[in-house]
Order: C-alpha cells, then structure tokens, then sequence
C-alpha cells in the first residue's frame, strides 16, 4: 500500500478494525449513559421512596398503636407477620420490614425473598448504585419509648425497574455498531475506492492509447482533481480528432494505435459489491422486522373458523416460503431480461407497499398475502444484488463476492428481528412495519444513486463459460447431504427459530422486544463468525468437518429443550442453535460446488430441497405441534438432525472408495 | 484528514442517535416508575381511608349516609399536602362525599376503567397526567358496595419527568462530546493505515501536478518512479495524451 492503491471496504482487517473501534465507543457511550441514568433515577425517585416509606410507617404505626391503646402489651403482638407481607407485597422497594422492642428484641419480621435477575446482582451496579436505606420510626405507649419500626429499601429497586431500557439499548447499541460499521464501509467506498477504481482503470485505457471514456466525476481530494483532468484529455482530443478531415482521422487511427470517441467520451461503470452494500444491508432490516412478533401477529388476526390458530400463526410464513420458492428457479433469467439495476429498484417499491399493508391487515389471509408478495419481491431483489455481486467479482472473486453478499443479509437480518421487538414492544406492530416500509425506502433511494455498474459488469471481460458437462441425476453424497444436512438445518431454522420461538416465548409472558433479543441471538454467530467459517471451510481442512460438527451443535442444542424449558434455556438453545447452522451453512456450499463440479447435481437442486425442506417442516409443525408441546417436539427435530448427520456420516465412509480420496468433500 | 473528518462524522452522528434513542426510552421509563409509585401509594392511601366506611358498610350503612366524611376524608389529605382530592363514589361512580369544596358529580372516567380492570381490590392509573389510586368499600358479603378515590395533580409529576429528562440530555450531550472524542482517536488508531495509504495518494497526485507545471514552465522532468503505482501510471497517461496531442496538431497543421 505504498501509495494507497488497495484503500477498500472489501479488504477484511478495516472491517474487524472499524468494528472493534466502533464496539469500544458505542460500548463506552452506553455505559456511561446508563450509569448517569441509575444516579439520575435513584435521586429523582428517592422523595417519592421516603414519601412510601414515612407512608409504610405510619400505616404500620397506626395499626400498633391501636392494639397498643386496646392494653395488648407490645412483647404479645402476635400475627403481625401477615400483616408486614401484605404491605411488603403492595411496596416493592422494601426488602425489609422490623418491629423491635426497646431492648432490640425482634417482635416481628418479615423479609422480601431474593428476587435474583443480572441486573440486581451485578457488582458494577453495586458500585455506581444508592447504598441500602433503614428508615426507622419510634412506638409510644402512652408516654413511654416501648419500641420500633425499621423499614429497609432494596438498593436495587431502580436497577430492576431499568432493566428493559439497559436491555433494549444493548439490543439498540449492537444494531448501531452494524449500522456504523456498514455507513463508514460505505463512505469509505464513495469517497475513495471506487473513484480510486475509476481513475486507475482510465489511467490503463488513457497510458494505452484509448481515449474513448470519461468517468464520474467526485472523490477526496486530488482523486476528485485527477479524475477531472483524465475527463478533460478524453474530451479534448475528441474534440480536436473530429475537427480532422476523415482521411486524417483513419490515418491517424491505423498509424498510432490510438482510439478517439466519437463525440462525448462515453462515461465508464464500474461494478463493485460496495454499490449495494448499504441498500441490501437496509432492505433485509426492512424485510425481516416483523421475524420476532410475525407467528403471534398473525395468529391474533381474524381468521376463518375452519383453521386451527397454529396454521394461521405459520400461515405468512408458509406463503413467504413457498414465493420464494417459486421465484427462486426463474430468478437468473429473470435478471438477464430486466436487468440487475431494474429488476432491484422495481421490487423495493413492491416491498415497501406489501409491508405498509401488513401493518394495517386485519385478517390472516391479507397479512399471509401480503408476507407471500414480500416474499416474492426479496426473492427478485437479493437474486439480483447477487446477480450484480458475482459481476463485479468476476468469475475469480464470485465466491468472495457471494460470501460478502451473505455477510450483509445476515448482519440486516440480526438488525431487523432485534430492532423491530424493540419498536414494536413500545410502539406498537404497525410503527414496526412503518419503520420497515421507511428503511426499505430509503434503501431503494440509496441504489439510485450508487447501483450504477455497467448491467454487464466485470463479467463483460470474462471468457464464455463452457458448455455445461453432462449431470449424474443422482449422486449418493449430493442426496445425503441433501437430506441429512439442508433440509433439516432449513426445517429447523423454520420451525425454532421463525415459527415456535416467537409462540413459545410469548405463552411464557415474554412481549415482542424480549423474543426479538432472543430471535437475534440465531443470527449472533453468522455476524461474528460467518467470515472465519467460510475461510476455515475453505482452508486445509476441508468443509465435511465443520458441516458434521455443525450438525452435531445444532442437534445437541435442539434435543436441550427434552432437558430444560423456559425463557433462558430457550435463548441458550436459540444461540447454540445459529452456531450450529453458522459452521454449517458456507461449508455445505462448498461441498455442493464440488459435487457439481465433478457431474452431480447441481446448487440449484439444493437450493430447491432446502426451500421444501424449510415449507414442510413449517407444516408439519403448525399441524402437529402447538406451543405447549413445542419442547418435547423440538427435542425430537433435534434427534432427526442428528440422525441426518450420522446418516450424512455413514455415506461419507461407505463412499469413501467410490469418490474422490484425501479432502474432495 | 478528509477522509477522517468523514468517517469521524458519521460515526458521531449513529453515537448522537443512540443517545436520544436512549435519552428518550429513559425518559419515558421514569415516567411510568414515577406514575406507578405513586399510583400505588395512592392506592394504599386510599385503601386506608376506606376502613371507615367500610366499617360503617359492614353495619349495614348506606355510604351517603355516614356522619363526618368529610372530616375524616380531610383527616387523610392532611397526611400528605399534594393531594388535590379524595372522593367516596357509589358503584356507579357518582361522587357521595369529597373534600373538593365543588366535586365533579363523578370520578374521572379513567378511573372507571381502571376500576372495572382491577381484579384486586384497589387499583391505579393516569388520567391525563393525573395519577390517582382507588380502593374498594365492601359490606360483609364482599360485594362492593362503593369506594374511595384519591387524586394527584398532574404538575409534579410533569415537572419532574422533564426534568429528569432534561438532566439525561445535558449529561448525554457531555457524553457525546466525550465519546466522539474517544471514537476520533479508536478511528486514527485503528484505520492508520488507510489513512497513511490515502496521505501517501494525495502525495503521489500532488507530486504529479507540482512536476506537470513546473514543466509546462520549463523545468526539467523529474525522474519517473518505476512499478505500477498511480504516479507512474499518471505519468505514462500524461506522456500518451501530450504525444497524442501533438500528433493531432501535425496532422491538422497541411489543412491550415
């Protein structure tokens, strides 16, 4: 990097650099914001406490007092302990509360059970929170000092009561860290790399004669200068070559090798995956808002008697499965007629209707409509950011670029289920899907001005593919991994993490924002670790590895929920379960592209068996389990995922000899 | 340093969202804790101002009909000078006795909710900013036969809440000047080399343009850099585009 030549967003240590700096202020912001909160909270509060407290006292006092004046002697106060719980009941802030006689002797106590919770127990906060307080309050009978009421205030009582904001900021501050990773990734890309891309490839047309281009105008600096210059040697010597008689242009043409434009120097497109980072990254936040409160949504709309409240929960599921599904197959030819730019500007209108509509349904079938044509139109807009991808890395970097591709799906995808239980928690499902209409919509804003690459891309300058070899219909390691690995990890993916989570979490009393963190744990491992995942699939080891291991995570991970249930081991499940299907997802890939490559079926095959995997898992489910019996069932899918592995496994012995030795997959 | 103004901006203006994101959850956060504490002391009160009327329904009194309400109802606000009101109501909400010189003739309809929600026998809320808690009066076969509501006003808590949230944007706006500070120095440290490698760009553009008008104005060439850097590359166009030029000139110069 001498002279600053590979400044770029695809280059992998500015992301992990950006991103860890990025981590340490959006971390650092939050925490000194929550601990100012704590102290701002337990001061604004603390007249309001002592106002209960006096309150408490006094109520108690009263109560002593008549028994007292009744010539009860205070040493024989007896059953005063219901009492003390029923007014620690009503007051939360009190931990403790004593009656003691003048000797110190304890008449009655009653103490509040520890209530537990990270929040209340986390020694950072014991450090920066008010220190316990006794309030005490004296007992007269007649004239004489006979006694005491000790009131105790939990240190913790504003911890707890803040413990939601910590929560939905922490979920606010990941997604903001992504968002700022994604907008600096992006700055970087427009003001530096991509108009250092475009002065360097006319600098190699303009050093070798050809002065048939100009570029975009703009970058940092002395980019923005250079770029200006190299558009005006363009310029002028078209102007000066068409002022020449046609004798003399063909002569001068032939004799110096050098090519003129025409008229105005046509402007030269370049396409980059950083055109549509942004745009792809807002339009899958958008797309998958509503992943933490969809199920539950829909089962509480207006459906028809005939059908049960488990299939009209998996109902927009089904119908987003099955559009994407039915697009998936035409969505290359798709692309080549309309174009990548048309075919992705076209559908984020689409979208952002569809959504809009979704939040104002009232029925099943509109909100299972309305998620079916969302279904369709991402399907058309993701097949064609992957179309512009795979052109601009070329045939050489497709796969990086594919990889670069999915990092962004999955980063948008963590964002939206997290930041939509969020809005949706306190603002409501439709300001959800209003979010996700606007986000979309900018997206699509965004792409008109940064998809910009030549439709043609670099695969202009690739050499034409061979004529596709002959294909084996059947190949016993393609179909193992098929059945044994795809379709159960998509069939899992569905069922958990779609369609049960979301139900189970909300009969356990969760609201949106608390499965919404629960649901964005799935996608946890794929941000952090997709990118190693697929370099260590790729490395000496080979993909069989992670992909058996993977499936092992994953079913171990299932079969927990036969062990355990409730709101943690569900979230433990849901983590273990994403990493799992992270150290499965890439390396699948991989071996499916060596499969074909050696005459097996083909990627698409996959991706097809994956989709009806995903469609008949989500059926059975919604028609076999309901959220009561959801643990048992989901124990029993992680027992099919392990049975799929070991099948995967035997395969890969028993074929051993037959195919390919040493690391072919 | 462009570039990093850039990236330094927009990283500050996500961390400025953040923060009024946070600011105003908080805000909103201590607004119920505040309406809750004190709907539930309200709630307390107003279950202690009940016992007497209780005991009177119990004998089988009608509520309208017990002797000193309003001393005893004013026994009670004295505890505590922010009450603005407390009511006893019949089961319909009509107000039967009250410490308001001039009640209204029934309790607000937020209270009416609330009560017709409560599955307990007290119960609180918010009525336009106005918290209030509620108990119920019942005879001795547990049927309500009426209850007792005691009002706050709205002021306080109103002043309170903004000022709470006005303590929050002062300490974030000292926070985020804090914090973009940090974030200027993570960025310089962690993305030096981008930063090194754009200045080392910016140097090689210069060092072409400064030796293109020097030359223009007769100075010798510098001496070329080999390999395939901008500034070779720049140099290579720049020498094309001349020799390009100066073709074009001879071929047009017989055509004069």
């Amino acid at each position: 990097m001498s002279d600053g030549t590979s400044i770029g967003p695809d280059h992998e240590g500015l992301r992990v650099r950006l991103s860890r700096a990025l981590a340490v202020v959006v971390t650092a912001t939050v925490l000194a914001l929550g601990i100012v909160s704590v102290w701002a909270f337990e001061t604004a509060v603390a007249p309001e406490l002592a106002n209960r407290t006096r309150l408490i006292g006094l109520i108690l006092r009263d109560e002593v007092q008549r028994a007292l004046d009744l010539g009860i002697p205070f040493d024989a106060l007896v059953g005063v302990e219901v009492y003390l719980a029923d007014t620690i009941e009503k007051f939360d802030e009190v931990e403790r509360i004593a009656i003691s006689s003048q000797t110190g002797r304890v008449i009655a106590e009653y103490r509040r059970p520890e209530s537990g919770g990270f929040l209340a127990e986390s020694a950072l906060w014991d450090a920066v929170a008010m220190r316990a307080a006794t309030f005490s309050l004296p007992i007269l009978d007649g004239n004489r000092l006979v006694g005491e009421i000790a009131i105790d205030v939990s240190p913790g009582f504003v911890r707890t009561r803040m413990r939601d904001v910590f929560l939905d900021i922490v979920v606010i501050a990941l997604v903001a860290v992504l968002i700022a990773l994604e907008l600096a990734l992006a700055i970087v890309t427009q003001s530096v790399s991509k108009p250092l891309a475009r002065v360097m490839r006319l600098l190699d047309e303009q050093r070798a004669g050809v002065f048939l281009h100009r570029i975009r105008p703009g970058g940092l600096g002395g980019l923005g200068r250079t770029a200006a210059r190299l558009n005006d040697h363009a310029a002028d010597l078209a102007q000066r070559f068409a002022a020449l008689p046609s004798a003399a242009c063909a002569r001068l043409e032939a004799a110096a090798g050098t090519r003129f434009a025409a008229g105005l120097p046509a402007q030269l497109r370049l396409t980059d995956l950083a055109d549509i980072r942004l745009s792809l990254f807002l339009l899958s936040v958008g797309s998958e808002i509503a992943a933490a409160f969809l199920p539950v949504y829909s089962r509480a709309a207006a459906r028809p008697d005939w059908l049960p409240p488990e299939l009209a929960a998996a109902a927009p599921l089904l119908a987003y499965l099955a559009a994407i599904a039915c697009l998936t197959p035409f969505g290359s030819r798709l692309v080549r007629h309309v174009g990548a730019r048309a075919l992705f500007l076209g559908s984020l209108p689409v979208i952002v209707v569809a959504l809009a509509a979704m939040g104002f349904a009232q029925s099943v079938a509109g909100i299972a409509l309305w998620r079916g044509v969302i279904g369709l139109a991402y399907a058309a807009a993701t097949i064609a950011c992957q179309d512009y991808a795979i052109r601009a890395g070329g045939t050489a970097g497709a796969a990086r670029a594919v990889g670069g591709f999915m990092a962004v799906i999955y980063a948008g995808v963590f964002c939206g289920a997290s930041i939509g239980g969020v809005v949706a928690d306190r603002f409501g499902t439709e300001a959800a899907f209003m979010l996700a209409a606007g986000l979309v919509a900018l997206a699509g804003a965004l792409a008109l001005g940064t998809m910009v690459g030549d439709p043609r891309g670099a695969a202009r300058t690739q050499p034409r593919p061979r004529a596709a070899p002959a294909r084996r219909p059947l190949d016993l390691r393609h179909l193992a991994l098929v059945l044994g690995i795809a379709m159960p990890l998509n069939a899992a993916t569905a069922i958990v993490v779609w369609y049960l989570t979301p139900l189970m979490l909300t009969e356990a009393g969760a609201g949106p924002a608390e499965t919404g963190r629960v649901v964005m744990l799935y996608y946890l491992a794929a941000v952090l670790f997709g990118a190693r995942t697929t370099r260590f699939a790729e490395g000496r080891s080979g993909p069989t590895g992670p992909v058996l291991a993977g499936a092992l995570i994953a079913g171990c991970a299932l079969m927990s929920l036969a062990l355990w249930s409730g709101f943690w081991p569900i979230a433990a499940m849901i983590a273990v379960l994403g990493l799992g299907h992270t150290l499965i997802r890439a390396p699948q890939y991989a071996i499916a592209v060596a499969i074909e490559a050696r005459g097996g079926p083909g990627l698409g095959t996959l991706r097809l068996f994956e989709r009806i995997g995903a469609i008949a898992g989500l059926l059975m489910a919604a028609l076999l389990i309901g959220p009561q019996g959801a643990g048992a069932g989901i124990a029993l899918l992680g027992l099919a995922v392990l049975a799929g592995a070991g099948l995967y496994a035997v395969v890969l012995i028993l074929d051993r000899d037959g195919q390919g030795r040493g690391r072919t997959p | 340093m462009a570039l990093f103004w850039r990236i330094w901006l927009a990283i500050s203006a996500i961390n400025l969202l953040i923060l009024a994101i946070f600011v105003g959850l908080a805000t909103l956060q201590f607004a119920t804790i505040q309406s809750r504490l004190v709907g539930e002391r309200l709630e307390v009160i107003a279950g202690h101002a009940a016992g007497p009327f209780e005991a009177a329904a119990r004998l089988g009194l009608p509520l309208g009909g017990v002797r000193n309400a309003s001393g005893l109802l004013l026994r009670i606000q004295q505890t505590d000078a922010d009450i603005s009101a407390i009511h006893v109501f019949a089961p319909d909400g009509a107000i039967l006795h009250s410490t308001d010189p001039a009640p209204p003739p029934r309790i607000p309809p937020g209270a009416i909710a609330a009560r017709s929600m409560a599955a307990a026998g007290s119960w609180a809320g918010n009525d336009r900013g106005e918290p209030f808690g509620g108990a119920e009066i019942r005879d001795t076969s547990g049927r309500s036969v009426g209850g007792v509501l005691v009002l706050y006003p709205a002021a306080p808590s109103v002043t309170r809440i903004r000022a709470m949230g006005s303590e929050l944007m002062v300490s974030a706006l000292v926070i985020l000047v804090l914090a973009t500070g940090l974030g200027g120095a993570l960025i310089r440290a962690g993305l030096r080399r981008e930063f090194r490698g754009f200045e080392a760009l910016e140097a090689a553009i210069h060092g072409f343009e400064r030796d293109a008008w020097r030359s223009a104005a007769g100075a010798p060439p510098a001496t070329p850099p080999g390999g395939e850097g901008i500034r070779a590359r720049l140099d290579a166009a720049e020498t094309r585009y001349r020799e390009t030029g100066r073709t074009l000139e001879r071929s047009a110069e017989p055509t004069r």
